[in-house]
């Protein structure tokens, strides 16, 4: 701890030096000896605060000053290599960060391939499963996961694609795990230098590019992937630079890039198709798009619409999952898109090459990443994104984005274990207002996984303001009043408005929540359970368990599964579950008053899904 | 009128997050008012400490947690108004009113009239020291340490104007130090909530301010001359002593004794309530070598109690206090911890 403490202290000395000059450097300086003043005296009144999280918020308070002394101030050196230098001093520090706790989904089976190629050389995975103890995975529960290939002589294979593996193997042999890490590391510098670089490609001025600069490189997405073994940030990379190629019309690297890009992952080969026809050939890139659209929904694709609804919305609203709440700054690509015309080339060139991948991506049930950090399939368009959010930026105001993804930040690098969410329809943040007050917030955010009340008047305001933003996009001027005074205070109002109505008994109660007193019982499925999205979840009760929870008055049916005839007493009263067999079933209840109720089983196990 | 607006719904939010019951949770909405004010100083970024100390009150449960976030978010907002952009009259006038405001008239002061005399004052050393963020921060530094009770206290913010008077005069050069302000105006109004212990024992707050810690309770108080006798309970190894109307007794005055344990005094504990607002002036005791004792009240009228840490040894504590105290003064046997 005290190492680490050593090493981000050196590490944010080191940034003002290398972009800062003059008067804003010792000016820079000298908030820099006042935060740590100011640190030193709050670190004293903090007894009981996680000294890990009091760490990373000091850090990351200093990276917010940092960022609004870049933005602000006329002394900087700036070009995209010092940016990609202050991102990689930056990003070392979270490798330490995110190694405190064994690696996670997917990382820990591109790491297995790595070594299976450093010590075997070969891609068979059994050995690495037999002796899992060798591993620096730092994991022993690993078993082969669903759609790992088995050859013929027992041999398993991952049915992740190796690039990444191989591409770890240099860093992985000098420093093992903390390599294979600095590895993605590097990736990621290269990704914030060449955004840098687009950036001015596009004609975007200096200083908007350094105000944009730390929203894109340490804020969520792309600081929860650039030290983690994903192909996400690689995968950025390759895109960009695909993009960058093609813009610049140099075949060769764009090809290259794109070869790299759909190496990493075949999903990513989707961006291809329009990659290669090129946006400027406007009817033959609709033309092929409507091919592979065609063939994708008469294959493997749902025909349903309401599918493509949840995964778009989802992706923009969703509050565990949703750039809304896990990467706000990039909300400000959607207002980009609906001044299309006026944006720069490169933004619509990205877009358009990523219809495909949206397409294929929003009507997966796994549209929210599954076991991964938020967002992580579109970790690659970020640069994109930032483009966008780039070219509007002059237009909008963005404190409550950079105060949210500030403490997004945080949160994430202090706990990385729960950037993980088991995907049932809350949020960390609906949990722990949940957990405080014992109330249903998590049915506040809207939730796309687990589609709620909030998350259809989400989508609906989403509309209203894509449909404003489109039909005012000619008078520049009603946007610029998002700068007067009652922004905020009305934001405020919103918040307290959130808070009231949080704490009152919600329509539906899920029996997994957070906001439940559990007294007895577990979680069903469990929570490492493959894909649990794909289930319906609750909460198993046996004979003398109960949960509290805040209820409306009134008749309800209660949903549940139960193998054998169940009794429950639900706020005082007896009622007779009939047994659903291996389905789901529903039986009518009645609570006689409003307010904390209590649903205990007197005879029998029961799997509780809701109260509706 | 947009700004009077953004004050006016900012209190409003304010109003209706108010969950918890301390005198600083209920002045949330003047806090927002002060910030908006500060924010129409300067810029609007400013407000994002208002849904700061909305969430704060929401999700922060632990009284010590929230007031110290509430203190952080303020003192930030502070500190960050001390900085950037082109430093105005009004600029100062607002960022040293709004800072006395939050450190002085929270919860509402019982003395109006000194308070706008403090005011008017602080307003008068900044303008004596040409506007400067540094004479904002020392009007600030001023009003904060001036207890204001008895009425002879204000004389201390009146010899800083008159030595900003002769400064002035002699024609010595201004600092603007504006860093350095905005350090001092961010660590004054961070602890606001308890500005009180600030000012009369900066040292404790700069150490940490003391949290309630598990203690056996005893509570008894000896007349001088008197004695008892007490088991000391298993895992404790100090006794919680303090003094009773002691508060003129000069450091170092024997005021009991511990056998075994030898002599305590004046400066191992100290007079209880000598650290309140009203007795600050006239008592000659400070804070004790081992502080134990509780932040109690809020704002400038926060104090911490007078109790000293003093070591016990075996299994039996025999107290007894000094029979040469006054005759009205006791030795008090609050804990064992």
């Amino acid at each position: 701890m005290t190492a680490y403490l050593v090493a981000a202290a050196l590490v944010f000395l080191l940034l003002p030096f290398i972009v800062f000059h003059g008067r804003t450097l010792r000016r820079y300086l000298g908030i820099e000896v006042g935060i740590y003043v100011v640190a030193d005296v709050l670190s004293r009144q903090i007894a009981g605060l996680d000294p890990f999280l009091a760490c990373v918020a000091l850090f990351v308070a200093k990276l917010v000053v940092f960022s609004v002394v870049l933005a602000t101030s006329e002394e900087v050196r700036w070009s995209a290599n010092r940016a990609a230098l202050v991102a990689l001093l930056l990003y070392a520090l979270l490798i330490p960060a995110n190694v405190r706790v064994p690696i996670d989904g997917d990382e820990s089976f591109y790491l297995l391939m790595t070594e299976s190629i450093v010590r075997d050389g070969d891609l068979d995975l059994a050995n690495q499963y037999a002796y899992l103890e060798r591993s620096a995975t730092g994991r022993t529960d690993l078993v082969p996961q669903i759609g790992d290939r088995v050859g013929p002589r027992g041999e398993q294979y991952s049915h992740h694609e190796p690039l990444l593996s191989l591409l770890l193997v240099p860093g992985y042999a000098i420093g093992g795990l903390y390599g294979a890490v600095a590895t993605i590391v590097l990736f990621a510098a290269l990704l914030v230098r060449s955004t840098v670089r687009w950036l001015e490609d596009e004609g975007i001025d200096d200083r908007t590019a350094r105000a944009v600069f730390p929203l894109f490189a340490f804020a969520p997405p792309v600081v929860f992937y650039a030290a983690r073994i994903w192909p996400e940030v690689p995968g950025a990379f390759f895109f960009l630079e695909t993009l960058r190629g093609a813009r610049q019309r140099r075949i060769g690297k764009s090809v290259v890039a794109l070869i790299a890009l759909s190496a990493l992952k075949l999903r990513f080969a989707l961006l291809a198709v329009l990659l290669l026809v090129g946006s400027r050939r406007g009817l033959a890139a609709v033309v092929i798009a409507a091919f592979v659209i065609g063939g994708m929904i008469a294959g493997p694709l749902p025909a349903d619409p309401r599918h493509y609804l949840t995964g778009l919305f989802g992706l923009v609203l969703d509050g565990a999952a949703g750039l809304l709440f896990q990467a706000p700054f990039y909300l400000l690509a959607i207002f980009a898109l609906t001044r299309w015309r006026s944006m720069p080339e490169g933004f619509r060139a990205g877009m358009i090459a990523s219809v495909l991948y949206i397409i294929y991506l929003v009507p997966r049930s796994e549209w929210h990443g599954g076991w991964s950090p938020p967002l992580r399939y579109i970790v690659f368009l970020t640069p994109v994104l930032a483009l966008g959010a780039a070219a509007v930026w002059s237009r909008v105001w963005v404190p409550i984005i950079a105060a949210w993804s500030a403490g997004l930040v945080v949160h994430g690098v202090a706990y990385p274990w729960r950037l993980f969410h088991i995907a049932n329809g809350e949020n960390v943040a609906g949990e722990a207002l949940s957990r405080i007050h014992e109330a249903d917030f998590s049915r506040m955010f809207p939730s796309f996984i687990r589609l709620n009340d909030a998350a259809m008047a989400g989508a609906v305001v989403v509309v209203a303001i894509i449909v404003l933003a489109v039909a005012t996009r000619r008078r520049p001027g009603l946007f610029d009043h998002i700068r007067a005074p009652l922004v905020i205070p009305i934001f405020a109002l919103l918040l307290v408005a959130f808070f009231f109505f949080g704490r009152k008994p919600g329509r539906v109660v899920h029996f997994e929540d957070a906001h439940l007193v559990k007294n007895g019982g577990e979680l069903y499925p469990h929570m490492y359970q493959v894909a649990r999205f794909n289930y319906r979840g609750g909460w198993m009760l046996h004979g003398g368990n109960s949960v509290s929870f805040l209820a409306r008055a009134g008749e309800a049916r209660l949903h549940y599964a139960a193998r054998q005839p169940v009794a429950i007493n639900l706020a005082g009263r007896d009622f007779q579950l009939p047994p659903t067999g291996d389905l789901y079933g529903s039986a009518p209840v009645v609570i006689g008053r409003s307010g904390r109720i209590e649903l205990k089983v007197t005879a029998g196990s029961v799997n509780l899904d809701r109260l509706e | 009128m947009a700004w009077l607006a953004a004050a006016a719904v900012s209190a409003f939010a304010c109003w209706l997050a108010v969950v918890h019951a301390t005198p600083i949770d209920r002045a949330l909405p003047l806090i927002a008012v002060v910030l908006t004010c500060m924010a129409a100083a300067w810029r609007g970024v400013i407000q994002i400490a208002v849904p700061l100390l909305i969430g704060g009150e929401i999700a922060i449960s632990d009284e010590r947690h929230r007031l110290l976030w509430f203190g952080v978010v303020v003192g930030l907002a502070v500190g960050t108004a001390f900085l950037g952009g082109p430093w105005t009259r009004r600029r100062a006038v607002l960022l040293t009113v709004g800072a006395i405001v939050l450190l002085r008239w929270i919860p509402v002061p019982q003395m109006i009239v000194r308070e706008l005399f403090l005011i008017g004052v602080a307003v008068a050393i900044v303008a004596m020291l040409r506007w400067t963020p540094l004479a904002a921060a020392i009007a600030i530094a001023a009003a904060l340490f001036t207890p204001a009770i008895p009425l002879r206290t204000l004389a201390l913010p009146l010899v800083v104007l008159l030595a900003g008077a002769l400064v002035r005069f002699f024609g010595f050069g201004f600092m603007s130090a504006r860093t350095a302000a905005a350090v001092a105006a961010t660590v004054m109004t961070m602890f606001f909530a308890w500005s009180g212990v600030l000012a009369r024992a900066p040292s404790l707050v700069l150490k940490g301010l003391p949290r309630a810690a598990p203690r056996v309770e005893i509570r008894t108080a000896l007349s001088p001359g008197e004695t008892i006798t007490l088991e000391v309970p298993h895992g404790t190894r100090h006794l919680i002593l303090s003094g009773a109307n002691v508060p003129r007794l000069e450091r170092g005055t024997v005021i009991g004794r511990l056998e075994p344990g030898g002599q305590v005094r004046i400066g191992e504990i100290a007079d209880w309530g000598g650290l309140r607002r009203e007795h600050y002036y006239g008592s000659r005791n400070r804070l004790p070598r081992d502080p134990a004792g509780l932040v109690r009240d809020y704002g400038q009228g926060a104090w911490v109690d007078g109790a000293g840490r003093v070591p016990v040894f075996g299994p039996l504590v025999r107290i007894t206090a000094d029979e040469r105290l006054p005759a009205d003064a006791r030795l008090q046997v609050e804990a064992f911890q």
